[in-house]
């Protein structure tokens, strides 16, 4: 993929051999800045299966840049590749035409993701000017098996208090590293961490703009959470949740694992006219993570509902999911065309891929399509998505969230 | 009031059923689109492990790239390939993916499982099941040896909770045999191909080495010859053994430039006329002040059997023309044009502006071994027709086939 200047060049591996996979990507990128251009930083990128520090080794050495930021990834995604086998190694390499960003690391998440969401906020604050967008990425497994993860709500609620008003644009993703939710990590410009969250504070003059595909439908009325801590949620309507839910999927007996409650099933809550005709933009959708038959409870992959949230059972609907991606991408591509985008940048719930979905085609190859044959493209599938979303970014389940990225002449 | 309460929880009843109804639909139709894509999965499997048939792929990254089609095909977590060892009676791993360090890690059984075996956590393991199990360290497995070939696939994933590693059952037997047994094929035909491959290198080794020797010996042929000339007094001598040795340089220089060309059975005409012609001036001490060259031949290739021949007719028509066409330093010029129609005939026209030839001299007739063989080897050798003109000077108008169309090595 050529840009016209050459702002971003994108390389893709699927080596099963970590050294290799690095070296192949590393290849791809410097084949693509010729003419003396060099890199200032870097997406990375990295399949659950790699040695992420023998990627990031090699990587640094092979681009001659220390700056490589990203994470651990369920699949990546670039204009001509697609997979999610854990072997996959896609990288965004951005020439000086972009200045290195301010990178912020804050570890901690495992002590309590509020504290750590308050210290990042803090810095952003003093970093970021009005405005500003900044590439967030956090990990977001705190042990396993099974699977506990780190809460995206209680973090990005602690950035906003850290922030103490100043407006941000925050995009960005809780990292894993594979669909079992066994591990994840970040890079954060300096080395690979365990329970923490960077932020990248892109230059001023880059503007971004951000749709958020859906794909869920309401399948119940209104019912209202009575007892609900944290991700665990008790009670809808007074009665067992998992009986709620057990029922509405047909079943006699309330299942042992989670999976085959969460195939088909979220928790959606509706902001704005509960009354008003369906928009899927209007609806946080919460996924299942686990379900626990002793006390009849379900556990969520975030903890933003509270005792008197009204939410509906929501059915996760592949058709409606291909169309959002095809006409959403379509209308956000069409508004700012004239702009000259340079970069497109797509977090991909890892549940849309369609080993996971179902789907007759992947989801994501339709962002291939419409965009990333037209300017360079990286993505991958993360565990929770991250981006502005009525009102405030907030931690999203099954989307796909794709940003476009243009430069503001003037300020540039 | 009451009634419209009563109809609200109707309403409320009746959507929450339907709701789930549509829940339990969209829930079956994953299902179904999730067993046809693992039916898919088998027909993707099996093109792509027919793709490592492309030459690109090397014979010792097959392997390799076979366990990654699997993993990623099948969602796998770990994939390995065996060799049955005979002294040890054991299946010994060549090739690991998916585990830990798996490129340095070895598996070794010996436990002699059947031709096929699986096992998921919902069966009663017997001891070969338990033995593979411990080996690889989970409990989702398939085992499939082909004990003619002496190879064995072995599949496994440590959990079967999820949707994408459903438990491997007696069905799956097909799609294991069909994936080993086309790699089987493949590596085969790949080790087959190195094989030929590296022969085939050998014998350009051996070609290129051949004719360089050829070469050599004729260069010291050539300098026996010149040895011998400088020995004699007599110049008709000299003559006839600067001929000698210029009719050996003309088939040398094949030589040489076929040990120089890329595919050792053809040389470029253009670059070989070049050369032999600039040679044969300087052999004659003739300056191109005085003679001059004009050269017009085309760039094509041609075998061995014609550039011989070809280089032998040239010797004999430059060396005639720098010796008889230019008595008492006259100066001229000779003009050689070669050059190809149709797909086969090769076109010689040599001229020169020279004294011409003494009236009723008949080619053919002549004692003159030049001459001779050079009719001997266009008629019959190349089996093609010259025709001689006198008119301001000489020329002579040469035509015959190309003879790699009458290739020797039978197809």
């Amino acid at each position: 993929m050529k840009n016209s200047e050459q702002i971003v060049a994108i390389g893709s591996s699927r080596q099963p051999d970590s050294e290799k996979a690095a070296k192949e990507a590393a290849e791809s990128i410097l084949t693509q800045f010729t003419h003396g251009k060099s890199i200032s930083w870097t997406l990375v990128f990295c399949g659950g299966r790699h040695d992420p520090q023998v990627v990031i080794r090699n990587l640094s050495s092979r681009l001659n840049t220390d700056c490589l930021i990203g994470g651990a990834a369920i699949g990546t995604i670039t204009g001509d590749f697609l997979g999610s086998s854990g072997y996959e190694l896609s990288i965004a390499a951005f020439s000086d035409v972009i200045p290195q960003p301010a990178v912020i690391s804050v570890d901690g998440l495992e002590s309590g993701e509020m504290e750590a969401g308050v210290t990042m906020g803090a810095r952003l604050r003093e970093t970021a000017h009005e405005g500003d967008t900044v590439l967030l990425f956090y990990d977001s497994i705190r042990s396993s098996p099974p699977p506990v993860l780190h809460i995206g709500s209680y973090l990005m609620e602690g950035i906003y208090r850290g922030l103490q008003g100043k407006s941000l644009k925050l995009i960005g993703a809780g990292t894993a590293g594979d669909l079992q939710l066994s591990g994840s990590y970040i890079f954060d410009g300096i080395e690979q961490k365990k329970h923490a969250v960077v932020a990248i504070v892109l230059p001023s003059f880059i503007e971004s703009h951000t749709t958020i595909m859906h794909g869920c439908v309401p399948v119940s009325s209104f019912m209202e959470i009575t007892k609900i801590d944290g991700s665990e949620l008790y009670a809808l309507d007074g009665r067992p949740a998992l009986d709620v839910l057990t029922e509405m999927l047909g079943n006699k007996q309330a299942p042992s694992v989670t999976d085959h409650l969460s195939l088909s099933l979220t928790i959606g809550e509706k902001h704005g006219d509960p009354f008003g005709p369906y928009d899927e933009s209007a609806y946080v959708n919460r996924l299942i993570l686990a379900s626990n038959p002793e006390n009849g409870s379900v556990i969520l992959f975030e903890a933003d509902f509270h005792v008197g949230s009204r939410i509906q059972i929501m059915s996760r609907d592949n058709r409606l999911m291909l169309e959002s991606v095809q006409k959403r991408t379509r209308q956000l591509w069409e508004s700012i065309q004239d702009l000259d985008p340079f970069f497109a940048f797509y977090i991909d719930c890892a549940g849309r891929c369609n080993a996971f979905s179902g789907s007759e085609i992947e989801e994501a190859g339709l962002v291939q399509e419409s965009v990333g044959k037209k300017i360079p493209l990286l993505g991958f599938y993360s565990g929770v998505e991250i981006a502005p979303c009525l009102g405030r970014s907030r931690p999203l389940d099954w989307t796909g969230v794709l940003t476009l990225f243009t430069r503001n002449k003037e300020l540039s | 009031m009451s009634d419209i309460i009563r109809e609200r929880d109707f309403y409320k009843r009746t959507c929450d059923e339907m709701g789930a109804r549509c829940l339990q639909f969209q829930e079956e139709q994953t299902r179904v689109r999730q067993e046809a894509r693992r039916s898919r999965m088998i027909a993707t499997l099996i093109r792509e492990v027919y793709q490592l048939a492309d030459h690109k792929v090397a014979f010792d990254e097959i392997e390799e790239r076979f366990l990654y089609i699997i993993l990623e095909t099948l969602s796998a977590d770990r994939a390995a390939l065996f060799r049955h060892d005979q002294e040890k009676d054991s299946w010994v791993s060549s090739h690991l993916l998916g585990c830990e360090n798996s490129h340095r890690t070895k598996l070794d059984i010996d436990c002699h499982p059947p031709d096929f075996v699986f096992f998921n956590s919902s069966i009663k393991p017997d001891s070969v099941q338990k033995c593979l199990c411990n080996k690889v360290g989970c409990t989702n497995l398939l085992w499939i040896s082909n004990p003619d070939s002496g190879r064995a696939l072995l599949i496994c994933n440590e959990r079967e909770d999820r949707h994408l590693h459903r438990p491997f059952e007696a069905a799956d037997r097909e799609m294991g045999e069909g994936a080993l047994n086309v790699f089987i094929e493949i590596a085969e035909r790949k080790k087959a191909e190195e094989q030929l491959k590296t022969s085939l290198k050998e014998k350009e080794v051996l070609l290129k080495e051949l004719y360089h020797r050829t070469k050599n010996n004729m260069q010291v042929i050539r300098s026996m010859l010149a040895l011998q000339a400088n020995a004699s007094t007599n110049e008709e001598v000299k003559r006839i053994f600067r001929d000698t040795e210029n009719r050996i340089y003309a088939m040398s220089l094949v030589h040489q430039k076929l040990y120089q060309s890329k595919s050792l059975s053809s040389i470029n005409i253009h670059d070989y006329v070049c050369e032999l012609a600039d040679l044969l001036l300087k052999s004659y001490h003739i300056t191109k002040a005085r003679v001059s060259l004009h050269l017009d031949v085309e760039s094509f290739q041609v075998s061995i059997d014609t550039a011989i021949p070809c280089g032998l007719i040239l010797n004999e028509l430059l060396s005639n023309a720098l010796k008889h066409a230019f008595p008492d330093n006259r100066e001229g010029e000779i003009c050689i044009c070669m050059y190809k129609k149709g797909q086969h005939m090769i076109h010689l026209d040599f001229s020169d502006n020279g004294v011409g030839l003494p009236e009723g001299f008949e080619c053919l007739k002549q004692k003159s071994l030049g001459i001779r063989s050079m009719y001997a080897i266009i008629e019959h050798q190349l089996q093609g027709s010259i025709t001689c003109e006198v008119q301001n000077g000489v020329a002579f108008y040469i035509q015959f086939e190309d003879q790699e169309q009458y290739s020797r090595i039978s197809k």
